[in-house]
This record gives structure tokens, C-alpha cells and sequence, in this order.
């Protein structure tokens, strides 16, 4: 996946059940803050514990510019202004998106405990808001990481015996060997299924054999590479 | 829960408003506070309304109600804080008035009460801002309050006589109107339990010969035997004598069938009785002035004092002894709000772990441990106190009458209090005194008003023409045997009259043993004897008199005298008698009486005694050890009296004076006798019955019917049985405790022998001592209950438990600890308090330490 860039990260209020982004938000962020309850006792050992109580508070802070009203669809300052809006609690939410299409909300009721708005003589006037959260925030689940496949990957030189048609290894007996590649002495092997010919070879697993041409049996000297990984 | 109101089942009536204050805590548990408003009631079959309170961001906690950490306070009151948001309809100004009960609180954890109480009006509070404010609300159980309620039965009667110490807690509890059930974990028990031993029945001689030397047995004990062929029986033991290696009992029934050597099990009856249900305390006790009692706290403290604490625990009372915080579980006993017993219900396990693996882990690094030091002794110290008036009502001052106007002039007449006009009766033996008085009889509390004010006031008996002697008979005044009476009265008539010899008094003592004493006196020839008569003696035969030839018998006269040592321990009775067969009235005034207590083989006077216990390094050795400064001295109020009529003297009922033996008619409600004998069935009296009904019964009522001359007695309980058979009805007698034993420590049982049964002074001065010789470490804690191992739960840590600390320390292995305060936020499960060391698994009780009880005199 793609990072979130921060303009797909909006605040919007809901008003009548309408998302609107919070003015034209040039920043924004989100705290979630739990209660931590000191749990060293005389015999836990000298470095501190500590525990979760299993409360949390959050808060939303964005700023950004602003305009007169609402009439493009974002809301203003101005509207956020009112004692009838700021007043009583609102309900916000924050959607996040990645380039590949990938979305993630979270929404939840507020009470604005602070805001305010600035007009600098050279720039933008820019404004900015604090939504404290009351009740929990709510987001739909996402899911744990999967674990992520356990390969090991190894080439084994086994020593082959003279007239011998085979090499063992012990390693490939073990559960979940897939061989990547066979050769012998420096000729690459292929893989069969039956009876293998000239340039083949047939793994027998998970007995840990691999099997070669029985008509060509190994010479004095010969050696056999084993490229194997382990899929768990 | 709350006491109903109505008097009916049609007028029975709720509160009609609610308010409901709800809110999750962090362990998902749901707590809701609902606080009723009773100034609204409703009937019963109609719906509350009820308002819903926003809890605010610390909505509830609940607590201790103040931070004393002595171990024995008898009375642990606790307080809940509720807070909520206000609005413009619901605020302070919604619960700031009416009466202290007005406002109804109940506090529970999902389905189960935790708390019950009431608000307290005049601590609540909230900024002086607009809204929304944060309001705090704060709720007490009402024990505080019992300060300023004296004890008083339900019907608001002062109280008198003999009551179970199980109903005096009820009367006190249920002044907080509060109508809750109480448990008990108090396994102290009287007498000497239960034993078997070799006994041989004597028909011939009326004796029952017993193979053991033992303490097992005293006399007055009320004792069952089972396992012999033709004599198990319930009896009372009349006298003990020591044999050879033997005890030799007399019982008070006769024995028919010799029995020899017969394996028998004796179970002496106040042993299998709850503490507070077999044991009765004197109203007296609690006497605050005349004819008022003191406050219900002060009795909960003076009954609990240095025994035991009483707090308020899963929507129950819950009374503790703190030496049952040991290695035994708690064995419970239930009785009801009434103080109804309601049984033993085994042991229970309250124990609490602490601990970083447990499901409470101590807090934020703010547990501190305190050290108590090991004390040198503990004295427990019990002050003889007399009643301030003996008998009751003695200074003639009550009576119930006509209201004086507020110009009142002249006399008026009153029904005296406690004093009950009654005549000698026909057949002029003891068979018929007490009978009822004969029409143009009189006896009267007169007081004499001039504008308004009282000046002068005398009781007045007149004769009627028929009838006999009439009199005004006296409540009973408690004696003990060796001890004697002072007694004065000043008397006089109403015209001089030609009289020689006056007989203004009777005194007579009823004994426990069942026998009847006459106090003659004769101021003239010195005749000073205590005379045995019977119930067919004559009744009048041995009085108080005096010579009054050549004086005027208008004018007062003082007649006093100190009794010979009293023949046996029971209850006086003074009868004021008009003793002259003419139509004038006889007046009485002054009446004193002094009971002089026989203590230590003489009359001297004692302040009190005292049970102490000393340290000694050397159990057993009788050598106290020096250096330790630290002492715990208290003055108890309940102990072993060694006298009946000093205020706090702890009774057990048996059975005591004969009332009537012959056929009695069982019915649904009670019994009828023959003849006019309401006199001796008054309300309130507990009597003995045997037979097919037998059993202890209070009388309620008893009403003499004309027709048939039957006098109807209603009791209660009822008789199980409707017969007519003939039956043996005795007057209940108090005698004064004997021993105690801790069957706690016997599994709620019966101790081995009687070794283990030992005075109640001695057993609760060790059980104090047993709390102060070791090192007592406290922590001062703060804990967190684990909001997934689910700490608090429904029933969060309480005083009643017992705490185990399992994170290991030279402060915390070995050591059991109980809760002296704590102050739980119930949003948080979190909690602040005191924990104190109550037993170590490694150093048990010691009861090898320096014992020492002895009298007080004010001259040493």
C-alpha cells in the first residue's frame, strides 16, 4: 500500500447527516490518550510497571484556511463561530485515503472546547479548531497483520558415492522442503515426476533423496547442490 | 430497604418520584444510584416517575464515614458521594429541603445492593455558576444519625425488663428506617456446651450422680438429656454439690425411674443458642434519666464496644467480632430487621487477595506501611453502675392521667407508672394475692397543683369495704443473694386515727430457685427476717410494720430498714399496703431503696473490676516483661456483673417462679385459665410452659372474660398444639451469665470440655490482647481492581472481608488484614484506605500471657 498523503486526511462536521470538510484544513491531527495506572509493587522487580486503567480520551486538532461561508461546501470558520454550533456537541469525522484507493474513517461525537482564527498582514487569515472527543470514537475494524511466510532458503553440497543413483540429506527431510533447484556437479538438473532421464532429477521427499538419471550413476568425485527453502 | 408507610394494606404508599443515576464503570458493570423523593407518595399500585440524572466525571464514590483506625470501633458508618450535571430542571435547589428521611437512596451494582441510606441535606453543593454545574450529592446509612434517636421499642415506649440484645440491635437499627435483615459473625456462646458422661438417676434421693468433677455444670443451667432409657429430659439444674470425683445434680422435675450408670449426653440449652438471640440485657442498661434511654448509638457502642463493629454490607446489616478475623472461616448466623433469629448458616468465605497477579493489584506506587508497636497490656475496665431509680417509677413522679390546665389548682389523680393496684385475694394465702382490686377500692398517684405548679405529690391506697388489703405492687427489683436491701418509705394517713400497729408494706422476693421470701420487720421489737413462705401460707403474715400508739397519724413518719443478707438471688417485689380495715387513706412518699452489692465476701463498696493482660516472654510463666510502654485500657459496658442489678449485667433465660400448675386449655392464639389471673400474665412477660406445648412464650395480652371467668392469655408465639391438658406455667427467671466459649473456633459446635469455657471478661480481654501484642503493620493503600480480572465485580472490597497481600514482603506474608477505611471510586474501581494486621499465620493467639482480674475499690 501507499502512504496516506496528508491531503486525503479530512476533518468534516456532519451536519444533517451530510459530511462537510472543515474549512479548506491545511493540517490536522488526531490524540488518543489512555490512563496509565502505576502497578510497581515491592516485589515486581526495580524497573516500573504499569498498566492500562481502560480509559482513554481524544481529541482532534486542524487548522487551515478559511472563508466567509459555507457556500462551496466546507465549512467556515464563521459557521463553527455561532454559540448555537460551538455550543452543543457536533458530531465530526476524518476520512483517510491512499492512492491506491484504500479508505479508513473514523467519526465520533465532539464538543469544542477551543478555537480561533488569525489574519496575519502578508498571508492567509488561517484558522484553527480543537474537537475534544466525548463518548468513544467509532471506526470500522481493521485487521490484524497477517504473518508474513516463513521461507528459508539454502543450497546443500552433498558428496555423491561412485555407481550410487542417489544423495540423502537429513535437512530434506524436514516439513515443508521445496527444492528450487538440483545439480550436478555444476549441471543444471530438471525436475521430474517419474523415472528421470538425462538432466533430471526426481526429489523424494520427505524422505530427503534425490534421485538421478539410474542409467548414468555418479562418478568418483561427483558432487550434487541442493537449493531448497521451507515454506511454513 | 425502606420502611413502608401506611398503616393498612389499602393505605400502603411509595414515593412517587425517582431520580436515576446510571453510568458503566471500567469494568462494564452498570451502577445505578436512584434516590427517592418520599415528600411524593403514591399509592402502591401506581407507577414512579422517575427523572434521569447526567453522573458527572466522577460520579460515585462510596466510603467510610469518618478515619478512626482502632480496630474495636463498634460503629462503621459509611457515606456515598453521587455527583451529577445539572440542568435547569434537575439542581441543587431539587434536593436542598424537607426532613432528613425525605430523600431515599439505594445504590447497586447491577442486580446487587450495595448500599441503602438516605441524604444528608445539609452537605450538598455545586459551583455558583450557570449551568451545567457539577452537583454533589452525599448519602449516609443513618448510623451517624441514631445520635439523636433514644432507644425506644417500635412503638416509641421507652423501654423496661429483660430484652434480647438481638431486639435492642433491631429497635436501634430500625430507627434508621431502614428496614434491613442483620447477619452476625459472633460465635461467642454461653454455658458449657455439650458433653457425655456416666450419670446415675436416684429416684429415692431426687438426685442424678454424674462421673466427671468438672465445671460442666452450675446451678440454674437449663439442660437437656438424651441417651438414657426413661430419662431424657429438659430440666433445670437446682444445685450442684461435689461428690467423690463425681457432681451431684437436683433437677427441677421429679425423677420416676432410677437409671444407673447410663451413658448420657448433657447439652446445656443457652450453649446452642446465637449470642444475641439467648442472651438478655436489662433496659436499664441503657438508662439515660429517668425513663428515657440513651440514644440508639450509644447502645449499638455500649453492646459492640470492644467486641465488635457494625456496618452496613450488601444491602444488610452486618455486625463482625474482629477475633473472628483469623484462621477460621466466618461463621454466619442471620436474624431478621426485627432481631427475629433466623439461624446459623455456616461459614462463608470472604477472603480477598491483593496482589500484582490478583484481580486487585495495589495503585500508583501510594501504598505506605505504618508500624503499631507491640503493647505491654489491655485493660478492659467495667464500672458498677446503679439504676437511677429502683424500682421504677420510685420517686412517684409519672402517672397517666388527666393533662393539668396551665392554672391548674387543686388535686388531681393519675394511674401510676410501673405500680399496679391489686388486693389480697379471698382465700388470703399466696395462692390468691395479686388478685384484682374490688370496685371503691383506690390507688393513685395524686399531685397537688397550685396555678399551674406542681407542690406536692404521694400515692394513696384506699380499702373498699370488701376485698381485703388492696395495694400498690412495685415493678421488680433484681437481688442477689448474700447481698441486702436499704429501703425507707415515709407514710401516713389521711385523719389521725386510733391505731396502734401500721402494716404499710410487703416485700417479697421471688426467687430464681422458685421459692417465695417475706421480708418481717417490726420497727418496735427488732424482728429483721427473711421468712420462706409457700403458696398456701397466709399472705400477709410476715410485713413491714411500726408502732404508731399516742402519735398523730397525719404527720409523715419515716419507717427504714437494712435487710439480713437475702436467702437467694431473684427479683423483690414492694407492695404499698393500705393495712387497716377502714375507709381512710393511707399515703406514701419518699421511697428509697439501695441494693448493697455481697462482692469479694463483704459489703465494701467497688467502683467496678477490670480484666487485664500483660506481656510475658515466657508463656505461662506469670512474669510480666518490662519496656513495653504502649497500653490499651477501655471501659466496656456488657460484662460478668457480680450482681444482677448493675447496669450491664448479661442474663440467660431459665426458668424461674410457678404460676399456675393444672389444666390449661390450648388454643389458636394462646391459653385460657380459671379465675382472674391477669395479674400474672402481664403483657410483655415471658413464661415457661410444659407438656404437649412446651416451650418459652411471650405473653402479649391477657383479658378476664365474665362470662365463664376465664382469663384468655394470647402469646407469642402461638402454641403449636389446641389441647386441654394439665401443664406447669412458670414465670421466665434471668440469671446472670456463667461462661462463654468461641465455637468458631469448634466449627459453630460445642467445645471439647468445659476448660474451654471461661468468662466473658476474660475471653474478651485476650481477644483485645490478641490484637495489640504483635507488631501490627498497616497499610495505608491504594489499589485498582483489574478491569479484566474484574476487581471490583458486584460486591466490591468491603470491611467485612479478609485481605490477604500477596505481593511478598516481611510486611505481608503471614498476615491477615481487615479494612478499617477505605474510599472506593466505583467509576474507576479504584479505592484509598487502611488495611490493619489482624492475625499472623506464624505467631497464632497467645493465651499464656499475665491475666489478672480484679474488683476496683474507690479506697485503693
Amino acid at each position: 500500500m501507499t502512504p496516506i498523503f496528508g491531503y486525503d486526511a479530512v476533518v468534516s462536521l456532519i451536519v444533517d447527516a451530510v459530511a462537510y470538510p472543515i474549512f479548506c484544513a491545511t493540517d490536522m491531527a488526531l490524540r488518543v490518550k489512555q490512563d496509565v495506572v502505576l502497578a510497581t509493587t515491592a516485589s515486581s522487580g526495580i524497573a516500573r510497571h504499569k498498566r492500562l486503567r481502560g480509559l482513554y480520551e481524544w481529541s482532534v486538532t486542524t487548522s487551515g484556511l478559511t472563508k466567509i461561508n459555507n457556500s462551496d461546501g466546507q465549512i467556515s470558520f464563521f459557521y463553527l463561530l455561532q454559540e448555537s454550533v460551538r455550543g452543543v456537541q457536533q458530531t465530526i469525522q476524518i476520512d483517510f485515503s491512499d492512492a491506491e484507493g484504500n479508505d479508513h474513517s473514523i467519526s465520533g461525537t465532539v464538543i469544542i472546547p477551543e478555537l480561533g482564527i488569525n489574519g496575519p498582514a502578508t498571508d492567509w487569515s488561517t484558522a484553527d479548531i480543537t474537537f475534544e472527543g466525548t463518548g468513544e470514537f467509532s471506526m470500522a475494524a481493521v485487521d490484524p497483520p497477517e504473518p508474513a511466510a516463513c521461507e528459508q532458503e539454502d543450497t546443500l553440497y552433498i558428496d555423491a558415492v561412485a555407481g550410487q543413483t542417489s544423495v540423502h540429506h537429513d535437512l530434506l527431510e524436514q516439513d515443508g522442503v521445496v527444492i528450487l533447484s538440483v545439480a550436478r556437479t555444476g549441471d543444471t538438473l530438471y525436475a521430474t515426476n517419474g523415472t528421470p532421464g538425462s538432466l533430471q532429477f526426481l526429489a523424494d521427499l520427505p524422505n530427503g533423496d534425490i534421485h538421478i538419471d539410474p542409467t548414468v550413476p555418479f562418478n568418483s568425485g561427483e558432487w550434487v547442490a541442493v537449493e531448497y527453502k521451507i515454506e511454513s | 430497604m425502606l420502611a413502608q408507610t401506611g398503616t393498612t394494606a389499602e393505605t400502603k404508599m411509595k414515593p412517587g418520584y425517582a431520580y436515576i443515576h446510571e453510568f458503566k464503570n471500567i469494568e462494564g458493570k452498570t451502577v445505578t444510584t436512584t434516590i427517592y423523593d418520599t415528600f411524593f407518595q403514591v399509592d402502591d399500585d401506581m407507577e414512579v416517575i422517575l427523572v434521569t440524572l447526567a453522573p458527572a466525571g466522577d460520579p460515585l464514590h462510596i466510603s467510610t464515614e469518618d478515619n478512626n483506625e482502632d480496630k474495636f470501633t463498634p460503629t462503621k458508618s459509611k457515606r456515598a458521594t453521587i455527583k451529577f450535571l445539572s440542568d435547569s430542571n434537575t439542581n441543587l435547589e431539587t434536593f436542598s429541603s424537607g426532613p432528613d428521611d425525605r430523600f431515599y437512596v439505594t445504590i447497586q451494582i447491577e442486580n446487587q445492593f450495595i448500599f441503602y441510606g438516605f441524604l444528608m441535606l445539609d452537605d450538598q453543593g455545586e459551583p455558583f455558576l450557570p449551568p451545567t454545574n457539577e452537583v454533589t450529592l452525599t448519602a449516609n446509612d443513618r448510623l451517624k444519625a441514631l445520635k439523636d434517636i433514644d432507644l425506644t421499642d417500635d412503638d416509641l415506649v421507652t423501654l423496661r425488663g429483660k430484652h434480647r440484645i438481638a431486639d435492642i440491635l433491631a429497635y436501634c437499627l430500625k430507627k434508621t428506617r431502614l428496614t434491613l435483615g442483620i447477619k452476625v459473625i459472633n460465635n461467642l456462646r454461653h454455658g458449657t456446651g455439650q458433653m457425655q458422661y456416666q450419670a446415675t438417676f436416684d429416684a429415692t434421693n431426687q438426685t442424678v450422680t454424674v462421673s466427671t468433677d468438672s465445671g460442666f455444670f452450675y446451678e440454674g443451667m437449663e439442660i437437656e438429656t438424651s441417651g438414657t432409657t426413661s430419662n431424657n429430659s429438659a430440666d433445670v439444674v437446682l444445685s450442684v454439690a461435689d461428690g467423690s470425683g463425681t457432681k451431684i445434680l437436683t433437677l427441677d422435675r421429679t425423677i420416676t425411674s432410677s437409671e444407673a450408670g447410663v451413658t448420657t449426653t448433657f447439652t446445656d440449652i443457652s450453649s446452642e443458642k446465637h449470642f444475641y438471640d439467648g442472651i438478655y440485657l436489662d433496659a436499664k442498661t441503657f438508662e439515660q434519666e429517668i425513663g428515657t434511654c440513651e440514644n440508639c448509638l450509644q447502645v449499638i457502642e455500649k453492646i459492640l464496644g470492644e467486641d465488635c463493629f457494625l456496618t452496613q454490607w450488601k444491602g444488610e446489616w452486618w455486625v463482625m467480632r474482629v477475633d473472628e478475623f483469623d484462621g477460621n472461616p466466618p461463621y454466619l448466623a442471620q436474624f431478621s430487621a426485627d432481631g427475629v433469629f433466623g439461624g446459623f448458616l455456616g461459614a462463608a468465605d470472604f477472603d480477598k487477595e491483593i496482589g500484582f497477579n490478583e484481580s486487585i493489584w495495589l495503585s500508583q506506587e501510594q501504598t505506605n506501611v505504618v508500624t503499631q508497636r507491640e503493647h505491654g497490656f489491655v485493660k478492659e475496665i467495667f464500672r458498677y453502675q446503679h439504676a437511677k431509680e429502683i424500682p421504677c417509677n420510685s420517686d412517684f413522679a409519672r402517672g397517666v392521667g388527666p393533662e393539668p390546665d396551665l392554672f391548674q389548682n387543686g388535686d388531681l389523680d393519675f394511674t401510676p407508672e410501673c405500680w399496679t393496684l391489686f388486693r389480697e385475694g379471698d382465700t388470703g394465702t399466696n395462692a390468691s394475692i395479686d388478685s384484682q382490686p374490688v370496685s371503691g377500692s383506690l390507688g393513685v398517684l395524686r399531685k397537688t397543683y397550685e396555678i399551674g405548679y406542681e407542690r406536692e405529690k404521694k400515692f394513696i391506697v384506699v380499702n373498699a369495704a370488701s376485698g381485703g388489703r388492696h395495694y400498690l405492687k412495685s415493678e421488680a427489683i433484681e437481688v442477689e443473694k448474700n447481698g441486702r436491701l436499704e429501703i425507707s418509705v415515709d407514710t401516713r394517713f389521711d385523719t389521725n386515727l386510733s391505731i396502734i400497729n401500721v402494716f404499710p408494706a410487703l416485700i417479697r422476693l421471688e426467687g430464681n430457685d422458685g421459692t417465695l421470701w417475706d421480708w418481717e420487720y417490726n420497727e418496735s421489737d427488732g424482728t429483721n427476717e427473711w421468712v420462706e413462705v409457700f403458696s398456701s401460707t397466709g399472705s400477709f403474715l410476715h410485713q413491714w410494720q411500726y408502732n404508731r400508739a399516742n402519735d398523730d397519724t397525719r404527720e409523715w413518719r419515716t419507717i427504714s430498714a437494712t435487710s439480713k443478707s437475702i436467702p437467694v438471688s431473684g427479683e423483690v417485689f414492694i407492695r404499698l399496703v393500705m393495712g387497716s380495715a377502714q375507709p381512710n387513706q393511707i399515703w406514701f412518699n419518699n421511697l428509697r431503696v439501695t441494693n448493697k452489692a455481697y462482692i469479694q465476701g463483704s459489703y465494701q463498696e467497688f467502683s467496678g473490676q477490670f480484666n487485664r493482660v500483660d506481656r510475658t516472654d515466657i508463656q505461662g510463666s506469670g512474669i510480666k516483661s518490662t519496656g513495653y510502654l504502649a497500653k490499651r485500657e477501655n471501659e466496656v459496658y456488657l460484662s460478668d456483673s457480680p450482681n444482677r442489678f448493675f447496669k450491664g449485667t448479661m442474663f440467660y433465660r431459665s426458668r424461674g417462679v410457678i404460676l399456675y400448675s393444672g389444666s390449661v386449655q390450648f388454643a389458636v392464639t394462646g391459653f385460657s385459665l380459671t379465675g382472674n389471673v391477669i395479674a400474672k400474665y402481664p403483657s410483655g412477660q415471658i413464661i415457661y410452659i410444659s407438656g404437649t406445648n412446651s416451650g418459652y412464650y411471650t405473653v402479649v395480652s391477657s383479658t378476664f372474660n365474665i362470662v365463664g371467668g376465664t382469663t384468655a392469655v394470647v402469646t407469642s408465639p402461638a402454641p403449636p398444639t389446641v389441647i386441654t391438658e394439665t401443664a406447669t406455667i412458670r414465670r421466665a427467671s434471668f440469671r446472670r451469665t456463667v461462661a462463654f466459649f468461641t465455637s468458631h473456633a469448634f466449627g459453630q459446635s460445642f467445645p471439647p470440655g468445659p476448660e474451654y469455657c471461661i468468662e466473658y471478661g476474660k475471653t474478651q480481654a485476650f481477644a483485645v490482647w490478641n490484637q495489640y501484642r504483635n507488631t501490627n503493620k498497616i497499610f495505608q493503600y491504594s489499589f485498582q481492581g483489574d478491569k479484566t480480572l474484574i476487581g471490583f465485580g458486584e460486591v466490591p472490597p468491603d470491611l467485612l472481608n479478609k485481605f490477604f497481600i500477596t505481593d511478598s514482603s516481611t510486611h505481608s506474608n503471614n498476615r491477615h488484614f481487615m479494612m478499617l477505611t477505605f474510599d472506593h471510586d466505583l467509576f474507576l474501581c479504584e479505592s484509598k484506605g487502611t488495611l490493619v494486621e489482624t492475625y499472623r499465620t506464624d505467631i497464632p493467639k497467645m493465651y499464656g500471657d499475665v491475666f489478672e482480674f480484679k474488683y476496683i475499690s474507690d479506697k485503693t
